[in-house]
């Protein structure tokens, strides 16, 4: 009898652990399933922590129809090294210091994770970011767009973000001559 | 990697992650040569919201000294201050000898300035109050205060008027508008004469 209980004790502990799996399986638009550390989805994406709590994660995979599979592929890659390198009170803290530097520079691996992006790949991580209300990942994505226009002529910046210079010719000189001192004196 | 060949276009990024993205540019110069760049980049950079949500972040760039005494003088940044550009197009675009003042420049008294706007008082024999003025020398635009009621004061010509800093955290706009309410002090609340720092919120180009 006493045995009996122990073993459906253990039986209960492991179902609930089952039930209580530490990943959580999400589907990109074009169906393809990631696995993630929930610990790591929840405390980086509002969205996604929301979920968890609401219980509507599907374990054969929650659809995420908006983001597609190399965003999300990104995206998990993303929280999983971000589970691995900051602990969570450094999060904190820097949600904190807004007031001192209005936005956190990134880390070096987080540099490192973005640089190596396309600029389609990056475009698509920064709406994913915003969508799944990831506020360190849209920061970095953010930051690096940004760095990639700093300096740059408005002839550069057409070129490195494939913009069509939709102004007549007249506009243009006009802003020419307003905005002599940004064009020439930096 | 994609190959080179076929970058993607930032304009297919919503405008609320451009605002994102133009945010963290923290060169006045960068972006005013954004907003160069196509017609969208202009439109979002020009727009209330994002200012609104730019001044939050980041106060606006002193570009220079405003002189409070007669005549009123402004002195921009000179290099290697980083706002030395904009400073200098400021002095050249704005009228700093405030000609657009009714009557003319000379009947008026520079009290305060801030935010690039300037406060000037005027005697009025007819009246116990001053005339009040407050004006954007960039836009050469005023604005005429009525008196504050419910003071009861007969001596209030003879008070210091200041302008009150702005606290919604609204800052300037693309419209004109007196950025704070006007109070009144029976205590001298600067020395006057003193140079005041003087950042002009209106150089991001909201109107190119």
């Amino acid at each position: 009898m006493e045995v009996d209980k122990g073993k459906g004790e253990a039986e209960e502990t492991r179902k609930v652990a089952e039930a209580d799996r530490d990943t959580v399986t999400l589907k990109s638009s074009d169906g393809k399933l990631f696995e993630v550390s929930k610990e790591a989805a929840a405390r980086l994406s509002t969205v996604l922590a929301g979920m968890i709590a609401g219980g509507s994660i599907d374990d054969n995979g929650t659809d995420l129809k908006q983001i597609g599979s190399e965003a999300l592929e990104n995206v998990v890659d993303y929280c999983n090294k971000h589970a691995n390198s900051i602990p969570s009170a450094a999060l904190i803290s820097s949600s904190i210091s807004f007031n001192t530097a209005p936005f956190k520079e990134p880390e070096e691996w987080e540099r490192k994770f973005v640089d190596r992006l396309s600029h389609d790949a990056l475009f698509d991580l920064v709406e994913a970011a915003n969508f799944l209300g990831m506020e360190r990942l849209l920061d970095v994505t953010c930051h690096k767009i940004s760095e990639m226009m700093k300096g740059k002529s408005p002839d550069q910046i057409r070129e490195v973000f494939n913009i069509k210079n939709d102004y007549t010719k007249e506009e243009l000189e006009e802003i020419r001559q307003e905005l002599a001192w940004a064009f020439y004196d930096d | 990697m994609s190959p080179p060949a076929a970058p993607a276009s930032l304009q297919v990024l919503p405008d609320e992650l451009l605002e994102d993205i133009f945010l963290r540019l923290d060169a006045v110069a960068d972006l005013a040569r954004g907003s160069a760049a196509c017609t969208d980049f202009r439109r979002v950079i020009s727009a209330r919201r994002f200012r609104r949500r730019l001044r939050f972040l980041r106060p606006a760039p002193v570009l220079g000294c405003l002189a409070l005494y007669a005549p009123v003088e402004f002195r921009p940044a000179e290099p290697p201050h980083r706002s030395a550009p904009a400073a200098r197009a400021l002095a050249q675009a704005a009228d700093f000898t405030f000609s657009f003042l009714p009557g003319g420049p000379n009947d008026w008294r520079a009290c305060d300035a801030r935010d690039g706007r300037v406060l000037f008082s005027r005697r009025s024999f007819t009246a116990v109050f001053a005339d009040l003025v407050v004006c954007d020398p960039l836009h050469r635009r005023y604005v005429q205060l009525s008196p504050v009621p419910g003071t009861g004061c007969s001596g209030y010509q003879d008070l210091d008027p200041f302008l009150d800093p702005a606290t919604d955290g609204e800052g300037g706009g693309a419209g004109f508008a007196i950025p704070s309410d006007l109070r009144c002090s029976a205590v001298p609340t600067r020395v006057r004469g003193l140079p005041l720092l003087f950042g002009h919120q209106d150089m991001v180009p909201h109107h190119v």
